[in-house]
């Protein structure tokens, strides 16, 4: 009970400044999205639903989500398979295993504002990429990276890879160190190859790594906005259009601050749900 | 009775001597203060508007301006949330028209900007409503634009071409421009708004020359964009893409590249403003003028109109906290002397008159011919009533480029935004 009102104690001001600074104008903020609040104006009308009718009835709106889940499922399954190759690369005894773990990383560090306009300059028409394949001999490989609707996702997507997949293989890192060295070289005496070694023995102990890390990129995935802002601003035409940018566009460029609470509504759902399922199910497996 | 005298002449006597000694000896720390009032401005115009500064700064030593400077769509986001949370500065930069969240139209009805009625009506044309909401004028204006093709003289002959005064002529122009290497026309599509730079070029002639009064039929239900030549701009560009005219990917292409590419002469011109050419003369070989083209859409030159009308407009914020000094600056802005240096240096064209103008290229000389003759249309998304029309035709022309929609689509989508669907 003391030991309790310690902690309490401790956590209180922390407490209390989140709730004031988020958890207050978070609620108070979505109010807004049964309004019909255009942003500029102190006034506004209660709308009851009518915002969240127009977001399932707005074809840019499906669009765009669809676009969101494909950056949010590719960044997911890439950024942590990457981010543990390279983990299990450098958990080794490579004598440069400290600064490739430095390089590796520093991308995250960068300002993801920065990190567009560095891919936005690569990605070029005339930049490294197709300079690089026509160099190579492989003309057949040019492509309009971020112009042609086709592929402009899979380019958004290599560029969080390329700049989060340290982020991951740091938090591998970590779970990597817990894993009891007896156990792999108890496994190796016993004849297992290095890949049922990873799967049987060292796996189960990556489980805390792994919830950390498919969630912060889950989340991160949904909500992503300034690559993709930078990068093609939603284009070409909505190709990469996702709830961010349109919330972005309709609160910003249209003055529909209401349609945008709503949008970041569903946003703050689905982020919600898919992390909530995620966690579930790896807990669910962790267990077993 | 008496007493009640002597008080009023005792109270009288003090605070006459209390103002005559404010009048004569104010306070030193008074005398000394300086009111600082803040601006919003367009990045494109830093040096222009940095002169006029420094210019109203030397007349008022006791009003400082601070500028703060953004890029276009940046600064449109930022001033609306300063807008909403009141702290947006004294002097905002603003749009014309009703066609953005920052247009002076938009603002003034929403309240956020004070209307300015003082002698400036010669400045704003009577038939001009881009400046005007409830018949007040709540802008001044500082410069007028046009829309054309940007190009070198130099570099053209260099090229043994002259730009296309005809449609057909586009066509071998395109072709002969390529033959050397060269694409005739920079498409950065990935900025967005250079996209809108042909339709509006090309309908000005074909379609508001003739029907001044489309947009207010189209809001009438009387006309839309998917039954008029719009539909045939986009097919236009569709033929000039097929030609070769642009780079290659034009929706990767951003407007600093085509700037640089322009500059360096990697490709022939821009369909676009005069506003690049103070960037283009600080990139290119000393020496290299910018001129200026009307772009064809039929086969009788004498038909051709540009888009031109007044484009950079300074606003007064209504919460402004200090009125006086703010006012004072918009009183200088609308001087001959702030438009003649804001002009010079921005590579505009005169909003009003401006005594001892001379052009600052000779690609505002031939805008201004083209005004003079009154061969001009208004940028139309000036009388659109929301920014999502022209988010409609950026987005369309970006998908007719990338081969998702048709030109019918896009008039239709237009359509649809147009009438708030």
């Amino acid at each position: 009970m003391v030991k309790n009102r310690w902690a309490i104690s401790f956590l209180l001001p922390a407490l209390i400044f989140y709730v004031f600074v988020v958890i207050i104008p978070s609620l108070q903020g979505i109010r807004f999205a049964f309004t019909d609040w255009s942003g500029f104006t102190q006034g506004y009308n209660w709308a009851g639903l009518t915002q969240f009718r127009r977001v399932l009835e707005d074809e840019d709106t499906r669009g765009a989500l669809s676009h969101t889940f494909i950056i949010a499922i590719g960044v997911t399954v890439f950024q942590n398979l990457v981010g543990l190759l390279l983990a299990l690369g450098l958990f080794s005894k490579v004598k440069s295993r400290n600064l490739l773990r430095t390089l590796f990383f520093a991308p995250a560090v960068v300002a993801p504002v920065a990190t567009a306009y560095l891919w936005q300059y690569m990605y070029a028409p005339n930049g490294p990429i197709n300079g690089l394949l026509q160099i190579l001999g492989l003309e057949g490989f040019i492509r309009d990276w971020l112009g042609d609707p086709s592929i402009v996702l899979n380019s958004i997507i290599v560029v969080i890879i390329w700049q989060f997949a340290g982020y991951s293989m740091v938090i591998y890192l970590a779970g990597l160190e817990g894993v009891p060295k007896e156990l792999i070289e108890a496994a190796e005496i016993d004849g297992a190859n290095y890949f049922r070694r990873f799967w049987f023995v060292v796996r189960p102990f990556l489980y805390p790594a792994i919830t950390v890390t498919l969630m912060l990129s889950i989340i991160g995935g949904f909500k992503l906005f300034d690559q993709v802002f930078i990068l093609t601003g939603g284009g070409p035409g909505v190709a990469s259009q996702t709830i961010s940018t349109l919330m972005y566009r309709n609160a910003f460029l249209f003055g529909e601050f209401a349609y945008s609470t709503a949008l970041a509504v569903l946003l703050t759902v689905l982020v919600s749900v898919f992390s909530a399922i995620q966690y579930f199910l790896i807990s669910k497996v962790d267990k077993t | 009775m008496k007493i009640r005298t002597r008080t009023k002449f005792v109270s009288g006597a003090i605070t006459t001597a209390f103002l005559a000694a404010a009048l004569i000896n104010p306070l030193p720390a008074q005398a000394n203060k300086v009111t600082e009032i803040r601006l919003f401005g367009n990045s494109t115009d830093k040096p222009a508007t940095d002169a006029m500064i420094k210019k109203f700064e030397e007349m008022n030593p006791r009003i400082k301006v601070t500028p703060t400077y953004y890029a276009v769509t940046e600064g449109q986001a930022a001033l609306v949330t300063q807008l909403a949370a009141g702290t947006a500065p004294e002097i905002i930069q603003a749009k014309p028209g009703s066609g953005s969240v920052d247009g002076i139209v938009q603002m003034a009805k929403n309240g956020q900007i004070a209307p300015i009625n003082r002698n400036w009506s010669t400045l704003v044309p009577r038939n001009d409503q881009s400046l005007r909401y409830q018949g007040t004028i709540y802008g001044v204006p500082m410069s007028a634009q046009g829309v054309g093709y940007i190009y070198s003289p130099e570099i053209m002959k260099k090229a043994g071409l002259r730009p296309p005064q005809k449609w057909s002529e586009v066509k071998a122009f395109c072709a002969a421009a390529k033959a050397k290497g060269t694409p005739a026309y920079g498409a950065p599509w990935a900025t967005g708004w250079p996209t809108i730079m042909h339709s509006y070029s090309v309908t000005a002639t074909l379609l508001y020359a003739d029907k001044t009064s489309f947009t207010d039929d189209q809001y009438d239900n009387k006309a839309t964009f998917a039954n008029s030549p719009w539909v045939k701009s986009f097919e236009m560009l569709e033929d000039m893409n097929s030609w070769g005219c642009f780079n290659a990917s034009p929706n990767s292409t951003t407007y600093a590249m085509t700037t640089d590419d322009l500059a360096k002469g990697k490709v022939l011109g821009w369909l676009g403003l005069p506003t690049i050419v103070p960037a283009l003369t600080a990139i290119a070989a000393p020496g290299t003028t910018w001129s200026f083209a009307a772009h064809p859409a039929t086969e009788n030159v004498k038909e051709t109109f540009i888009p031109s009308s007044i484009l950079r407009v300074y606003a007064l914020n209504k919460k402004a906290q200090n009125n006086l000094a703010a006012r004072k600056f918009m009183d200088f802005l609308a001087s001959a002397d702030a438009r003649k240096i804001f002009v010079g240096l921005s590579g505009g064209i005169p909003a009003g008159p401006v005594p001892g103008y001379v052009p600052s290229s000779p690609a505002v000389a031939e805008i201004m011919k083209y005004r003079s003759q009154k061969k001009t249309f208004l940028f139309i998304d000036q009388q659109w009533q929301s920014p999502k029309v022209q988010q409609a035709l950026i987005a369309g022309v970006q998908a007719i480029f990338a081969g998702s929609d048709t030109p019918k689509g896009v008039a239709e989508k237009m359509d649809r935004a147009l009438q708030g669907k």
